[in-house]
Order: C-alpha cells, then structure tokens, then sequence
C-alpha cells in the first residue's frame, strides 16, 4: 500500500513537474537554425549558448532557437533531406556555381521578397545592391548573403627560410612570368624538394584569372572577368595561359608529381618546408600570420570577383517550415541583433571567449584554438554577420567593418554581375557536363598533361553534348542584359 | 472439413510450441518491413520531377524524364561496360579466392593459428574505403610511393595512366572482400558431414580427391546464391573504389567511372532527388532482371540449387 502511495505520489508529482513547466516557453515556437560546422563544437558547449540566446529571443522576440550544427563536408547533403522534412526553418546555404537557382527552382528555400520588404530599415538597409541582387532569382529574393569579404587576388605563399636565404623580394613576383623566375631558382638550389605545389588537394588555386561560373551557370566562361564573351573554360585565353605556364612548369619538375593525386594543404607543406610555394586566394587578413614559416608574394592576381562570390554563402528559410513567420525573426535577428549575434558566433561570454583588457575577443586562459568547446571562436567564416562581432585578439585590422567596406570596394566585379542563366532546361546536359569536365579540369591546371593534346578531344566532347548551342543562347540573353544595362 | 480443423489445430500448434522463435523473429521483421519494403514506394520519385514543397505524391509527373540523363553522355555505353565489367570480374575472382581460402582455413589444424588468420583476413573488409585510398596512395605515390621507392627503378605516375588500373581496382577489391566471403564459404565447409571425409579416407582418397569430390560439391549452393546474389547488384558499384581510390584523378576515368561515380559527379550541382531515384530504378530493374535470368539458368541446370 505504502508502496502504490509512493509510486502514484511520484506520478503525480512528475506531471505536475511537467505541466509546472513556464507556460510562457511552452507557447514559444523553436525555431531550427542549421549552420555549417568549420571547428569542433561540444554538445554542452552548444547547449549552453543555445539557453542563453533563448533567454534574449524568448524576451525580445518570443522564439527560441534550436541550433544545429553539421561539419561543412556533409553539410549540404544534410540540409537537402531535413528540407523535405519541417525540421528544418532557417539555415545557411552555398551558391557556388549558382546553387540558389536550384534550391528556388526545386522549392526548397522560401520566396522571402515580402518578408525582406516589411523588415526594420536596419536590416534593410545593410545590404548593397550587388548582395541583393546575389541573393534573387528572376527577381524574387530567396535568401540574404554573409556580411563577409567577397571576391580575392591571388598571391604565392613561400617557405620563409628560403625566401630569407636565397634574397628572393617577394614583392617582385607580380605575375606567373616573374613567379617562374624564382620557382627555377630554388629549384636549382634545392632540386629535390617540390618547388611548386597545389594549394589544396589538386586544386592549383582557387583564385583565377578567367571567368567563371557566368550567370551562375558552372559551365559558362569568359576570358578574364572583365570579359563577356562567354566560352568553355578549356578554350578562355586566361585558362590556356595558365594551364601553359603549369604544363611547363610540371615537366621541368617543378611541380610535385603526385599533384593530381594531391592530399594535403599546400600552406602546410610550405611552412614545413617539404614544398617552397603554392599559388593561394588571399583577402583581408594576411596569409603570412596564418601560416606559419611563410611570406606571401605581391599580387598575381588584383582583387577582382567571380559571379558567385558575392552571396557565395548565404542564409534563407526552407519552403517547408512549419513556421516561416518566427523563421524570419530569427533570420533578421541573427544579421541584426548586436547582442545576439556574438553569444551565437562565439559562445557564451566568460565561459567560452573573454574580453581581454584591449577590449577585443579572446579565448579564456587555459582554452586553445585546439580545445575550445565552441568551436566558432576559432572558425566563423560560415556565420551570417561578422561586422557585428567583437573583435578577435588575433585580428589584423583595428576595425573590421572598415576594412571590409575598403576591401569590397577595392574588389573589381564583373560586368555579368546580376545576370543569371536558368539552367533548369539543360539539367541533362548539365550532368554530362560535370563529368566531362572533372576528366580534364585537374589534369590540366596541374599541369599533368598539356592542354593543347587534349583539346581536340575536349571540343569534341562539348560539340557531342550540345555546348555550343547552349553556348550560344547563353550568349543572346547575356548581350541583351548587358544592352539593357 | 474435419482434416481443415486439424491442420489448423497443428498451424496452431506449432505457433505455440515454437512462440519463442517466431517472437525472436518479429523485430527482424518489422526491421525489413520499415527499412526494405516501406521505402518501394518512393519509387514513384523516379517517374516525378519533384518538387519540395510538394513532397514525392504532389510532385508532378514527368513519364521517363528523369532516366534520359544517364544516357545523355556519348560515354553512356563506357559507363555501363565498366560497372558490369569490373562486376562480373569481382564476383570471378572473389568467389574462387574466398573459396580457396576457405578451403585452406579449413585445412589449418591449430585452432589458434585458424582464429589468427581469420582475424587477419577479415581486417581489410572493417576498414573504410578512405582510409583503403590513402593505403594505396602510399604504394603508388609517384614520389613517395613503397613501389616506386623500393621496388622500381624509375618512376611510374600510377594516378595518370588508365592502363594500370583495371588491374589495381581488381586487386584492392579482392584484397578488401575475399576475407568476408571466405568466413561464409568456411562455414559451409566446417558444416559439411564429416563422415563424407572418413568415408572418402577409407576409400584412399588424397588431400586433393577429398576437396574436389567433397568439399566442392558440397559447397556448391552457397557458390550459387552467393553467385545470384552478387549478380543482383551487378549494376552498382563501390563508390569509395572507384572514386575515392583513384583520388578521383581525372586522367583515369575512363576505366574507373562506373554509374554510380557518373551520377555523383553530376547530380551533386542539381540537389536532384528524381534524377537520383531514377538511377537507383534503374540500377535495381536491371539487377532484379539479371537476377532473374540467373535463376532461370541455374533451375534448368540444377532445380534444388536455384533461389525460387
């Protein structure tokens, strides 16, 4: 008896217990927030920011948030499936090669054109034209892009010691003419050691000299970005000279052998000393203060922007959330909310960073950029609005803002910008072109086999899928943007 | 009618006397049920051009447009030849390795040595096919490679010649599978009556009489349904093996693009549900069919042996 007491007196109390529950909380909807991982995040860590941006968003916008991080690699594949759910409500998005025309024309982010338009000025007003713009699709606006840096130039990062030893002027290097120059140089010192290597896997470099990604279409080129005359990139001018350059530079042994079949970072292996340079996108922050043991070249490359850079990351609203209204609270408080966004880019203030006494961000004594539980301290690239964070003690520039706003002014955009080539009638034709495309691209910019011997073949490929075709309606709706413009 | 109630009374019966095994069968069951059959109706996401805000039953239909893009390439033929090729080599060369290993396990009369070779063999098929690509990268590395280092005198670029390849592929495949299908056939073998052996020693039968005329036949319908099973998958292919092992190097795709590689390479842009399960169809009719055919083949041959 005394036993079925107990037992009903605990029933009771752990439903009341429950329905003791604020009520305030229960009435909230959570809405999820998927965010790209680039660090290690604890589950405790992520839940111990995740209670204190509800306690902010529960008073100041009646929602709570549910944070979901996922490591970058599986990152989109993740988000496709939770879009077919209701699981997912805002989350981060890639548009390289204009990946936002699919997600608006499969129906999986949200048409936010009127939710944008009814918005506070502040968020409104935060964009310029060129990220509105990256952000839409036949004029309908599907997401907002990062406040971020945009576009790059390209730069050699070089083996300090020798750089120091031999008296190489890294400021001389402005070109691949000159960059040869040096790269015979140290291989002749040091013959054994590679002397030039990809930056990362058989990626020679991710800044180029042509152009690409047109319209937001991944198979549309130009000579250079400056230029409109739309090609296949293994006929572009500034392709061919590349891939010239680095055919020679691979058969005099410049170039590691096994760069086709490359695994690691370039950076790496030049600060080690295994390799004396490899080309490299660069921007605000110094290459050399990253990588250890490196000095960086002048630029190869002026800071100019492919189609796609500008919004190449952005943030938007699954079409099948289930509540899209408290969806975009939270998508305009996380570009928005000066209070909110550093607990969610770095973590709890005193748990997870500090502020050290130059009143920038730091991370609390004891915790490294190895072992910091919340790993967005450490990398938070993927986060919707770094000009709003505190300053990181490691920071180069004493005002972010300004010199991002000084950066993306100084990066040249392409004449194409805005314009976008609806793909979605190609779609088999797009498939065959990634594949054809994957069988050459690397082995020609490494430098592996010279372009001219396989273009014969390359041209016949394009011509059997019905490139030029395409090519050429590409072209007509290019000239008649660019006319209207 | 009284026979009718009898048979029913012995169903029931049965079902009582052995509730415990039908029980412990129920979860396997459900399991089946959720993970293989529920999902034959996503099918119809091949034969839809899917829209997410519809989900898969108020997409529209598209008839067979989702299929025309794996033969949109002229390399269409090629792809096929690889994926059936590299298959039908696989199952040759598995099942007569793993059938000889088997044999020789069995063969083996310490126990403790037996449990350490099984061990060994079967490490290569728990380790992840990435993890496999940088083993291999460590052989056949042009500059740092075991094989160009130790065993050549000059300088082979493995990753940018297609011709060796083939034989690469065959080699880490059998070296990653034969362990797994050895332990099947070595339980057929150790299930075999041992008296046959006594018998056939009586009868003065050597080492090698005693394999052939026991062991073999007595192997034989596991040969055969592992052979039909196999054969039901003949149209897909380890994506790991033939991505991830050549280092996805482009110069080798002509020998190791394979369906499966074609559909990532190109569906990976287009976020393209449809286009994926049309693959998936197609891969699985062609496979049912083959599968199908084998059947037939091997029941006109050997009826008891034959799946259905």
């Amino acid at each position: 008896m005394k036993k079925r007491f107990l037992t009903t007196a605990l029933c009771a109390a752990m439903l009341t217990g429950a329905l003791a529950t604020p009520v305030a909380a229960e009435k909230m909807v959570t809405v999820s927030l998927y965010i790209p991982s680039l660090a290690t995040y604890s589950e405790e860590a992520i839940a111990q920011t995740e209670a204190v941006m509800n306690e902010h968003l529960a008073e100041k916008y009646g929602i709570q948030v549910d944070l979901q991080y996922i490591e970058i690699g599986n990152f989109e594949q993740s988000i496709n499936l939770a879009m077919t759910t209701d699981e997912l409500d805002v989350t981060c998005y890639f548009n390289e090669f204009g990946k936002l025309a699919n997600y608006a024309n499969n129906g999986q982010l949200l048409d936010i054109t009127d939710y944008f338009n009814n918005a506070s000025e502040e968020f409104k007003t935060m964009f310029t034209e060129a990220e509105l713009s990256a952000s839409k699709v036949n004029d309908r606006m599907y997401g907002v892009v990062r406040k971020y840096q945009y576009g790059g130039k390209e730069v050699a990062v070089m083996n300090k010691d020798i750089v120091e030893e031999m008296g190489i002027d890294p400021a001389s290097i402005t070109d691949m003419e000159s960059l040869g120059e040096v790269l015979y140089k140290v291989h002749e010192a040091y013959p054994d050691m590679w002397t030039l290597v990809p930056q990362s896997s058989a990626d020679m470099t991710w800044c180029q000299s042509w152009g690409k990604a047109v319209g937001g279409a991944s198979f549309l080129y130009t000579d250079s970005p400056r230029d409109t005359e739309l090609k296949s990139v293994f006929e572009s001018k500034g392709f061919q000279d590349f891939c010239s350059y680095t055919n020679k530079w691979y058969n005099d042994g410049l170039i590691m052998s096994d760069a086709i079949s490359n695994t690691m970072e370039g950076s790496d292996l030049v600060g080690a000393g295994t390799a004396f340079a490899c080309l490299h996108n660069a921007d605000i922050d110094p290459l050399d203060k990253l990588y250890p043991n490196t000095v960086v070249s002048g630029d190869i490359i002026a800071p100019m922007a492919q189609a796609t850079d500008i919004g190449n990351l952005q943030y938007g609203i699954s079409s099948n959330s289930a509540h899209p209204d408290e969806a975009f609270k939270l998508l305009e408080a996380i570009y928005t909310d000066e209070e909110l966004i550093p607990t969610l880019m770095y973590g709890v203030e005193g748990e997870h960073w500090v502020y050290n006494e130059d009143g920038r961000a730091a991370l609390p004594e004891g915790v490294t950029t190895e072992n910091a539980p919340y790993g967005g301290f450490v990398a938070s690239a993927t986060y919707p609005n770094y000009t709003l964070a505190p300053l990181k003690d490691s920071a180069v520039v004493d005002d972010y803002k300004a010199a991002l706003d000084s950066w993306n002014e100084s990066v040249e955009v392409p004449p194409y910008f805005g314009w976008s080539f609806d793909t979605t009638k190609y779609t088999d034709f797009v498939t065959a072109y990634a594949n054809m495309e994957e069988k050459y691209f690397d082995a020609v910019t490494t430098g592996s086999i010279p372009l001219e011997d396989v273009l014969p073949n390359i041209q016949s490929e394009l011509e059997s899928i019905g490139f030029y075709e395409i090519m050429e309606e590409a072209q007509t709706q290019l000239d008649a943007f660019l006319a209207e413009k | 009618m009284q026979t009718s109630v009898k048979v029913h009374k012995k169903k029931f019966g049965t079902l009582r006397r052995y509730k415990g095994l039908y029980l412990m069968m129920v979860p396997g069951l459900i399991y089946l049920l959720i993970n293989n059959y529920l999902p034959i109706g996503g099918l119809a996401l091949a034969f839809k051009k899917y829209d997410y805000t519809k989900g898969i039953w108020d997409s529209p239909w598209n008839g067979f447009d989702n299929f025309k893009f794996l033969f949109s390439t002229r390399d269409a033929g090629l792809i096929i030849r690889n994926t059936l090729g590299y298959n039908f080599i696989f199952i040759l060369t598995g099942t007569v390795f793993a059938i000889a290993v088997a044999i020789i396990l069995n063969e083996v009369r310490g126990k403790l040595s037996k449990k350490v070779y099984q061990t060994f063999i079967l490490i290569p098929y728990l380790i992840s096919m990435v993890v496999v690509s940088y083993i291999v990268f460590a052989f056949l590395s042009a500059d740092s490679g075991f094989i160009n280092n130790s065993i050549l005198d000059h300088k082979i670029n493995w990753y940018m010649q297609a011709k060796f390849w083939p034989f690469i592929l065959v080699l880490v495949n059998l070296w990653k599978s034969f362990g797994y299908n050895s332990i099947i056939y070595y339980a057929t073998v150790i299930g075999i009556d041992s008296s046959l052996y006594e018998a056939a020693v009586v009868d003065g039968a050597s080492r090698w009489q005693r394999i052939w005329h026991v062991t073999l036949p007595g192997l034989r319908p596991t040969i055969i349904t592992m052979t039909l099973l196999a054969v039901g998958r003949v149209f897909y292919s380890d994506f790991g093996l033939f991505y991830q092992v050549p280092m996805n190097s482009g110069l080798l795709y002509d020998v190791t693009t394979t369906i499966d590689v074609y559909v990532y390479n190109g569906l990976i842009l287009l976020n393209d549900i449809g286009r994926s399960a049309a693959a998936g169809f197609f891969q699985s009719i062609c496979g049912f069919l083959l599968v199908l055919t084998a059947n037939f083949v091997v029941s006109k041959i050997d009826k008891d042996n034959a799946l259905f």
